[in-house]
């Protein structure tokens, strides 16, 4: 049971029509809980929802039994505000310590998804490996000459090679750097694959 | 500390500050994800989050509701602020990005004696510990174990290791650098929401959550709750708190507010836990307390609580305000005006 339950129970118990006075007994277990209470002897937290109830009970009986003694009005005894459940609006009584400045309306607050955003990284990270893994492959190369309407024409047929030593950008530059007229340059997937392609230009 | 010309944390705090508050990261990046890597981390989170909305699927409504009733166990303040809790689990298509706040410069309103620069750096500190107390408060569904574990025994596990790897992340500077990357290019997809409102009519803060999975709603309840007590650190004009928003509350900022504000949070609840005060929701308040000191003291506090150097005058302060705080909670409850006399 929460406190605003056992507060809004406490209220219902106070409304009923408690006729009886309170007994000796009762004066004395009254003033040993107000005693408990107000006091540091027992904390909050160790107030039992039943030993509450009990005290509410009493104090009730107390105010109906100074009302009949007492035909003029008497002061109003301290009784806690009407309760709610957390969430109902509009009845409950203002804390003492009101949280929140209704002064602001902050920004939303996101929390980005794991598996979108995961993913996204996961595929960034893959296609960056995969750039890198491009830009360090070696290759090795297959090649012949042939001429082409008086022209030189330089073909060549890279493959992936280890122990090669050029890079596919590299490969891709020759035509910059070369004496020939004109370049054929491919890549095939094995050495096998180059070696029957250059073999039918010949 | 620093000139405040920005509102980055290496400008609000000193170069001590900043250090400890790294160390502290790298301390949370091997608790939190162990020896994997950023790339196996990233994987198994993909793996896992689409296997706990499986094993969720067909118990949202009830999660909802344990989620809602679990943050209200869990933080009583909920209770006595009459704080309102909207709570749901929805699909990722669900989640829409929070448009970008235009970008008000802080100088446009009459800021007269307060210095605009300061009010930002303050309200940045305060978003990192709404996110760092999201974080923390996030783990704890273990309170509902026995009831998930009737749902599927593997979910407390999982849901356990998908908060370790979702929030670990955020301590790793390459995982922050491509979070930030995407931000910029407006890439993201966010995977939960919340906000708070006031509700003029009723006169009651409501929390709006969604997210994708439990956890992650049990985060963006709590994130909203202090997003509420994160208001306590704004002034009474509504213009200059706009333009103090408009130019803080960026998703760009959320990365290293999720990186460093977890160790402002602890600082601040250490002071809370390492007191003989029980009433939790006395933590909350307190906070709120924090908050209202002007930004020198408020700076000052939470540099000092970070590097466990608070002043004899700050303990003072500390522990006089919990326990007024506590006081007034006891006249609350038991209706007795002269409890403290």
């Amino acid at each position: 049971m929460t406190k605003q339950q056992l507060l809004e129970m406490v209220r219902r118990v106070i409304k009923q029509e408690l006729n009886e006075a309170l007994t000796s007994e009762e004066k004395e277990e009254l003033e040993k809980l107000e005693y408990e209470f107000t006091s540091d002897v027992r904390h909050d937290s160790a107030i039992s929802p039943s030993l509450y109830k009990r005290y509410k009970e009493l104090k009730a009986k107390e105010a109906k039994t100074d009302e009949a003694a007492a035909p003029a009005p008497s002061k109003p005894t301290e009784k806690p505000g009407p309760a709610v459940a957390p969430g109902k609006p509009g009845e409950k009584q203002k804390p003492r310590r009101p949280l929140g400045n209704p002064s602001v309306k902050p920004a939303p607050k996101a929390t980005m998804s794991e598996a979108e955003m995961l993913a996204k990284i996961v595929k960034r990270f893959k296609s960056a490996k995969k750039i890198n893994e491009n830009a360090e492959q070696k290759y090795n190369y297959v090649k012949t000459n042939k001429y082409v309407d008086g022209k030189a024409v330089n073909v060549v047929g890279f493959y992936p090679d280890p122990k090669g030593t050029f890079t596919k950008e590299k490969a891709n530059n020759l035509s910059n750097v070369s004496k020939f007229d004109k370049w054929e340059i491919k890549f095939y997937k094995n050495k096998q694959e180059a070696e029957l392609a250059i073999k039918s230009k010949k | 500390m620093a000139h405040l010309v920005e509102v980055e944390y290496d400008k609000i705090f000193s170069a001590k500050t900043m250090t400890s508050l790294k160390g502290k990261s790298g301390e949370s990046l091997r608790q939190m994800l162990g020896n994997k890597s950023l790339m196996q981390t990233m994987m198994r989170s993909q793996a896992l989050l689409g296997e706990i909305i499986e094993a969720e699927d067909g118990y949202r409504d009830e999660l909802e509701m344990v989620a809602a009733q679990m943050v209200i166990d869990a933080y009583p303040i909920i209770d006595y602020a009459n704080i309102k809790i909207d709570a749901k689990i929805v699909n990722m298509s669900d989640i829409k990005l929070p448009k970008p706040q235009p970008q008000n410069d802080p100088t446009l309103p009459d800021f007269g004696k307060d210095d605009p620069e300061k009010l930002k750096a303050k309200r940045r500190i305060i978003n990192g510990i709404t996110q760092g107390a999201s974080i923390r408060g996030a783990f704890g569904f273990m309170l509902f174990k026995e009831y998930l574990d009737e749902i599927n025994p593997e979910l407390v596990a999982k849901y356990n290791e998908i908060l370790k790897l979702a929030f670990g992340i955020y301590d790793d500077d390459n995982a922050i650098a491509m979070l930030l990357s995407m931000i910029a290019q407006n890439r993201n997809i966010p995977g939960g929401e919340s906000e708070m409102e006031y509700n003029e009519e009723d006169e009651q803060f409501v929390i709006k959550a969604k997210a994708i999975c439990f956890p992650m709603l049990v985060h963006e309840i709590v994130k909203g709750l202090y997003e509420i007590v994160g208001t306590e650190g704004f002034g009474a004009d509504k213009e200059k708190n706009q333009a103090i928003v408009g130019a803080v509350d960026k998703l760009s900022n959320e990365p290293n507010d999720l990186r460093f504000g977890k160790f402002f949070y602890d600082a601040i609840s250490k002071i809370y836990n390492d007191s003989d005060i029980e009433d939790a929701r006395v933590r909350e308040l307190f906070f709120a307390e924090v908050y209202k000191l002007d930004e020198n003291d408020f700076f000052s506090f939470v540099e000092n609580a970070v590097n466990d150097e608070l002043t004899p005058a700050q303990l003072s302060w500390a522990t006089g305000t919990m326990k007024d705080i506590e006081k007034d909670l006891k006249k609350d409850d038991t209706g007795l005006e002269d409890l403290d006399e």
